[in-house]
């Protein structure tokens, strides 16, 4: 359980990864998440989140083409691994899991 | 695109990101920046690249991974590498080693010196709270300047200011015993005989409060040994002197025969360790100050010759002394004097203090500013050269650095090799020239005077601020060539198209510009302090000292005194090797203690009157060879007032226009009238450092003080043994001491000459520090151009062609040296002979031999490195390019 543990954030990141696939890199990923959420997303913690994520293995990365507008500086393409997924997984299942417990009358209420 | 974002950001990220992620982070950085670019302005973009870079830096990021270069660090490989280079290239090696050491070892011998000096009184306990009382009697000369400034003061003013100011704890007060009683002589008896005599060496009359303000412990005897009165403490050393190696017990309570004035026993009532070498004040005994004895001392407030020290409970700042001394004075000398009463600290008296009456030698600041200034000169001289050398040799070395660079080396791989190098030569010039230290300390210090060592621990802030100023400079020094030839690309130095960066350039040439200005500046210095000093030696004295001995004044002063001095000098005069015989209160060389200001009796009124006063007998004049230039010598025919003769500054003093004038007037000095009956030339009294001080010869036949023999040429033995047989027959049991005049007078020339060897010196260190960076420049420079030079062969250039065109531009530093040298000089050597009242003249040719000397050992320098292109065969140099 602890070995695949997933803040709301880096499952955020991880999800926008997988649904990038080949274009999944920094600035990519950040606009991504910026889409979706609403929310700005600073590209430092970005960063930050997805080496963590590479360090723990949910992550694999390779560098890219290099390109014009990048000053000739490759990107680093980001892809799910396995374990990644399943980690995905098991934080959806976890999530259905206590859903499927939460009494009716909560939810209709508000 | 034209915009870029922040350089120093890029910079930044790449020292602290991690290198496997930098490209990837710079990469979207820069997208950003260039997306924001389209809405935002370039400030703001800039802005905020920048503070995206600063969240990039996260302290997480994993930092840089260790570099193989640690790695090899740590397999001494570059030790090795470092090792091997230097043996392999002995001559630099060598060269470099020993500048560094000559350089070190001078460094630390003056920072050695400058550490002693500073450290004067610094063992006192209460030191920081211990002050002298000094006295301005407000006795301005005829030019006007301040001639009464003293370190010493009058005994009543101990007691006054103590009972003044709660703030003063207590006081101390002592006066040389020599001051006190001129002739006195110290005889010790054991079992009945005759032991020890001799004249009484340095010592003072002190009150108790003398051991306990002061820090000079008591070795052996009572705790206060000098609260009654005829007690005396003697030194280790001067207990030695007089009982050998008696031990304490049986030298305390014994007695010495003081012999002055008339006989007294006074007993041993403490055995006092020696005064430390860095201590301003020095003795051998102390007597108790009860022992003076003399109606006159209490309450008296003319006798300037006693010292007073006091002791505080809080700091005492001039603006607390100021009015409340102001107070003082009023209270003990009336409403009109003009004597102002100042505190000194004891810790500055050493440097600081100049007065007149000074208890012991004293030092200079300014002398220690310059000396360091010189050290640290000498040491930059030193790190520069080697840079510079490090730089040359380095030529040689293009093709290693090339292709270490091309099979992978990194650029810190290179920095960690060639700072491995500089580090092995500087630890190994540290060890040496610690070993030249130590061997050259003794004779150093012989040559000093001075134990400068033995202190040289207990200031600890000062040598650890020295060391790590060494530290600094060798590290600096080693790194900064490494770095530099460490930054070139590959293929450049590969290709062999080695071109210095006009930042390089420039640096270079200043260094050349720095040495060769030190250099001037230090020879032409030399020369002028030498022909000062010659100068000095040869001048017109206004008197003949060559031939004059000077012996202690004789006896006890008692009724038949007068007698058998008189009888004593008949006798020696009728000696044929002796010319003649005078007596005086003091001679040529020594400062004349008594002054006081005059008046005349008819005639204007006398501000600036301070005259110093000399007591003689009528062969005074005739034994010194001083000139009369009016009126008639003393006679021993008594005519009604008591007579002086006057030199010309004292004419000045009393506004006489001509010698004519004065003549037959009367005048009042210290409450008593005079008659003038004379006037003499000025003559030196001390060397040409010091003005011509008004002086009044007073008539006394028989003055206690010295006798001076003046002897016939190549009959000194002869004469000496006349004198102390005749001496004795006359007066038993004085001790026979006499010294040569001349070498006493010249004595006072020892601080001059100790510096203009000091300068001689450091010229010699500073001119072959240059000369060996200039000779690595040179053969850099040759280097450069050997392919240049032979194509100029091959199309007939002659050796002197290419002679001119290698040295050219060294002339032209050495040139332009020079005259910024001579200006510098000119500067600080005319502020420098402003010291001395009698200076000689700089001209052209004090610039001109020292800027001859220098370029002709430039010129010798490089030609080494010129005339070996002349024999390289042109083909030769041609094929290997």
């Amino acid at each position: 359980m602890k070995g695949t543990y997933l803040g709301e954030f880096e499952e955020i990141v991880l999800l926008a990864v997988g649904i990038l696939q080949d274009t999944a890199y920094g600035v990519g990923i950040c606009k991504e998440i910026e889409n979706q959420t609403g929310r700005s997303v600073n590209i430092g913690a970005v960063h930050t989140a997805l080496h963590r994520l590479e360090e723990k293995g949910f992550l694999k990365s390779k560098f890219g083409e290099a390109t014009e507008v990048r000053g000739g500086k490759r990107k680093r393409i980001f892809a799910l691994t396995p374990y990644g997924v399943k980690a995905l997984r098991e934080a959806q299942e976890l999530r259905n899991h206590m859903w499927s417990q939460l009494p009716k009358i909560i939810l209709q209420r508000n | 695109m034209q915009h870029s974002p922040p350089r120093l950001a890029r910079k930044l990220l790449h020292w602290f990101v991690n290198a496997e992620f930098v490209e990837e982070i710079e990469g979207d950085l820069e997208e950003v920046f260039y997306e924001r670019l389209t809405y935002q302005s370039l400030f703001k973009a800039r802005l905020h690249y920048f503070l995206d870079v600063l969240r990039a830096i996260r302290p997480y990021q994993p930092k840089r991974k260790s570099s193989p270069v640690a790695h090899e660090i740590v397999h001494w490989i570059f030790l090795k590498l470092a090792f091997r280079t230097l043996a392999k290239r002995k001559v630099f090696s060598v060269i470099n080693v020993s500048g560094l050491s000559v350089g070190l070892v001078s460094f630390l011998l003056i920072m050695e010196y400058v550490a002693f000096e500073r450290s004067y009184d610094s063992f006192h306990h209460k030191g920081d709270s211990i002050y002298r009382v000094a006295f301005n009697w407000g006795e301005t000369d005829y030019k006007g300047e301040n001639s009464s400034i003293y370190a010493s003061s009058v005994p009543a003013l101990g007691p006054a200011v103590a009972e003044a100011f709660p703030e003063i704890d207590a006081y101390t007060r002592f006066v040389p015993v020599l001051t006190v009683k001129p002739y006195c002589v110290f005889n010790v008896f054991q079992k009945g005989r005759l032991k020890y005599t001799g004249n009484a060496d340095n010592g003072f009359y002190a009150d108790s409060a003398f051991l306990k303000i002061f820090s000079f412990p008591i070795v052996a005897g009572h705790t206060e040994p000098l609260s009654k009165p005829y007690s005396i403490a003697i030194t280790q050393s001067y207990a030695e002197k007089i009982f050998g190696t008696l031990p304490y017990s049986n030298i305390l309570g014994s007695s010495i025969e003081v012999d002055a004035q008339r006989k007294e026993d006074h007993v041993i009532t403490a055995i006092v360790a020696d005064p430390p070498a860095n201590s301003h004040i020095h003795f051998d005994y102390l007597i108790s100050y009860a022992t003076i004895n003399s109606s006159q001392l209490e309450g008296n407030l003319g006798w300037s010759q006693f010292y007073t020290y006091i002791v505080s409970n809080q700091v005492l700042s001039d603006e607390w002394m100021e009015p409340r001394f102001q107070g003082l004075v009023e209270k003990l000398y009336g409403n009109d004097s003009h004597i102002v009463i100042f505190l000194q600290p004891l810790r500055q008296i050493y440097l600081e203090s100049k007065l007149r009456e000074e208890v012991g030698p004293s030092g200079s600041s300014q002398q220690l500013m310059f000396l360091t200034i010189i050290a640290y000169t000498i040491l930059l001289m030193e790190w520069i050269n080697y840079i510079n050398m490090f730089l040359a040799r380095s030529m040689e070395r293009l093709n290693e650095i090339a292709v270490k660079k091309v099979l992978g080396s990194t650029r810190s791989h290179l920095v960690v090799q060639f700072f491995a190098e500089s580090i092995l030569m500087n630890v190994f010039s540290f060890g040496l020239s610690i070993l030249l230290v130590l061997l050259f300390q003794h004779p150093f210090e012989n040559w000093l005077g001075k134990p400068v060592s033995e202190v040289l621990l207990t200031d600890t802030p000062y040598v650890a601020t020295v060391l790590s100023c060494i530290l600094a400079g060798s590290i600096a020094a080693g790194l900064y060539p490494s770095l530099l030839l460490a930054s070139r690309p590959p293929v450049g130095l590969l290709a062999h198209k080695y071109q210095s960066s006009a930042q390089g350039i420039f640096f270079k040439k200043g260094l050349l510009y720095f040495q060769f200005i030190m250099s001037f500046i230090l020879v032409s210095s030399t020369l002028i302090i030498d022909k000062q000093i010659e100068f000095m030696k040869k001048a017109n004295l206004g008197m003949e000292l060559s031939g004059c001995v000077a012996i202690r004044s004789p006896g006890t002063v008692d009724s038949t005194y007068h007698d058998r001095l008189e009888a004593f000098k008949a006798r020696l005069l009728t000696s044929p090797f002796i010319k003649n015989v005078c007596s005086s209160s003091t001679i040529p060389g020594v400062r004349i203690s008594k002054s006081g200001g005059v008046q005349r009796v008819v005639g204007p009124e006398l501000d600036g009157n301070n005259v110093f006063f000399l007591q003689v007998d009528e062969n005074f004049l005739s034994t010194y060879d001083i000139r009369l230039i009016a009126g008639r010598n003393f006679s021993d025919k008594p005519s009604g007032l008591p007579t002086v003769i006057l030199n010309e500054a004292a004419l000045q003093t009393l506004k006489f226009n001509s010698p004519e004038e004065a003549l037959n007037h009367r005048i009042h000095w210290q409450l008593k009238e005079y008659v003038v009956i004379g006037v003499f030339a000025n003559y030196n009294h001390l060397f040409l450092k010091e003005t011509f001080e008004p002086i009044m010869l007073s008539f006394r036949p028989s003055t206690p003080g010295y006798l001076t023999l003046k002897i016939q040429e190549g009959h000194t033995e002869e004469a000496l043994a006349i004198a102390k047989q005749q001496l004795q027959s006359l007066f038993p049991s004085t001790p026979f001491e006499y010294s040569f005049l001349e070498s006493t007078y010249n004595r006072q020339y020892q601080p001059v000459q100790q510096f203009e060897s000091l300068a001689k010196y450091f010229s010699l260190l500073a001119i072959t520090i240059s000369c060996l960076g200039l000779f690595a420049l040179s053969y850099y420079a040759v280097q450069k151009r050997l392919m240049e030079i032979a194509v100029r062969k091959v199309f007939g250039a002659r050796s002197f062609d290419i002679l001119l065109l290698l040295s050219k531009s060294y002339l032209k530093i050495t040139v332009i040296s020079g005259v910024v040298g001579s200006s510098f000089t000119f500067y600080l050597m005319n502020e420098w002979l402003q010291n001395f009242a009698f200076a000689t003249a700089l001209d052209f040719f004090d610039f001109l031999i020292p800027f001859i000397f220098i370029t002709g050992i430039v010129l010798i320098t490089i030609s080494y490195n010129c005339l070996r292109t002349f024999f390289i065969n042109p083909s030769h140099s041609l094929k290997h390019n």
